[in-house]
């Protein structure tokens, strides 16, 4: 374990900071400020990476590109429009379908299988299951209730990084049909869970 | 916008949010949704709801050198974004742009001055091909300079910069070569500031200042008299191994 550079008093007083203010001195070139953001995000951010791309190396390239990718356009970060996390992770997730797109099918081995059932590799160590227990289970709950059509094409975009065509092939369903069943899943999960607020950290 | 292009990215904004729609049909989205407010919104809640779905995903720590790989790129960049913004010869970095910021397609028009390394050249990291045949060091470090090349050689102390097929800067400015010691501000690789400066695109130039080991040698394009502290983002930066 690589011991961080930064002085210990210099990052004590950033931990304190919250996501906005830190982005804020990250705007201004501080790079420990940024430091702090990836240990909190970081962890959820290579999760999701690993759950699309379903490899440890690619997964961490992944994460590579989008915290630089953040990084140097921090100013483009808008917090009325949402959370930093979210944010981060919408970075994360474009980058690691533009990845999935570019090694074709063998970098989607994991995408049919069930979230649930999906094995991890042995050299991966598993710091908690999953961030919050009763989150997850808000979360399967509302995938669960919603039509079976309409859960099916959100996992295999969201984390499969497929195409709505090629969903649509897959499944021999128009097109037009998938984008509706993603618009209406959406939909009815936006409802579901607004009421909860929006995820921090 | 007619009302059935209108129509047309609303019924694909669900395809959208998922990151399901392929590159020329997002770019259209992203640039509807840049002047419409109703889109925006809608797409932008349902991102969150989308992005609600890593919480079935398992939590797993990334390697503990990941950080220190990310950290590594970044912390030169700090460094030189910190020395811009105090020259006074240029604002640098544009105020943000509300919209949709989360939108990872959108954003490079509205990056800061910093993304623009993304795109003139990025750090690709260093190697070191050895010693030479009379027991000289020699280092040859490489970055990407736009679709050209560049590395540092040094022979007996005595360092080059090597570029190939820099793009010529804009706006009659010149470029000037940085050293920047450790996490020290850049600095003029010499204090004679015409000894650093050079404007060959493809060539061998001598580097006026001794390298040490982990030292980052950066090019920025400046004004033909040079700059105390760099006013652009660099095109080329090589850290030595």
């Amino acid at each position: 374990m690589k011991i961080p550079r930064l002085a210990a008093g210099r990052t004590t007083d950033h931990r304190r900071l919250g996501d906005e203010d830190l982005m804020s001195l990250v705007r201004g070139g501080d790079s420990a400020a940024y430091e702090v953001i990836y240990e909190r995000h970081g962890g959820v951010a290579y999760s999701l990476a690993f759950r699309m791309c379903g490899r440890k190396q690619a997964a961490e390239d992944v994460v590579q590109e989008a915290f630089l990718s953040a990084w140097r356009r921090s100013q483009s970060y808008d917090a009325a429009r949402g959370s930093l996390r979210t944010w981060l992770l919408g970075i994360v997730h474009h980058r690691a379908v533009d990845a999935l797109r570019r090694t074709g099918n063998d970098g989607r081995r994991r995408v049919d299988m069930p979230v649930e059932e999906m094995e991890l590799d042995a050299d991966v160590s598993v710091d908690t299951e999953v961030i919050d227990r009763d989150q997850a289970d808000m979360v399967r709950g509302a995938l669960t209730d919603l039509p079976a059509e309409q859960s099916k094409v959100i996992e295999l975009a969201y984390f499969g990084g497929f195409t709505h065509t090629e969903i649509a092939d897959m499944l021999g369903v128009p097109v037009g049909t998938i984008k509706g069943r993603m618009r209406l899943g959406l939909t009815k999960l936006r409802t579901r869970f607004e009421p909860m607020g929006e995820l921090l950290s | 916008m007619t009302e059935s292009e209108h129509r047309r990215i609303f019924d694909s904004l669900g395809a959208f949010a998922l990151g399901a729609l392929a590159d020329s049909e997002r770019d259209a989205v992203a640039a509807h949704i840049e002047t419409c407010p109703v889109c925006a919104e809608d797409a932008s809640a349902m991102q969150r709801a989308a992005t609600r779905l890593i919480d079935v995903v398992p939590m797993l720590e990334p390697a503990p050198d990941l950080r220190a790989r990310i950290m590594a790129v970044v912390e030169p960049e700090a460094a030189l974004l910190r020395a811009a913004s105090t020259s006074p010869q240029e604002a640098r970095v544009r105020p943000a742009r509300r919209g949709a910021a989360w939108a990872d397609a959108l954003s490079l028009r509205w990056a800061s001055a910093a993304a623009a390394l993304l795109i003139l050249g990025g750090v690709l990291g260093a190697t070191v091909l050895g010693r030479d045949g009379g027991g000289t060091r020699t280092r040859t470090l490489e970055a990407s300079v736009g679709r050209g090349h560049a590395w540092v050689e040094v022979t007996n102390g005595q360092a080059h910069l090597v570029v190939n097929g820099l793009r010529a800067p804009s706006g009659g400015r010149v470029y000037e070569m940085w050293v920047q010691h450790g996490r020290e501000d850049p600095r003029p690789a010499s204090t004679n500031l015409a000894d650093t400066l050079f404007v060959v695109r493809s060539g061998r130039i001598d580097i006026p200042a001794r390298l040490a080991t982990g030292d980052r040698v950066m090019v920025t394009a400046e004004p033909r008299s040079g700059s105390h502290t760099p006013t652009t983002i660099p095109v080329v930066i090589t850290t030595s191994a």
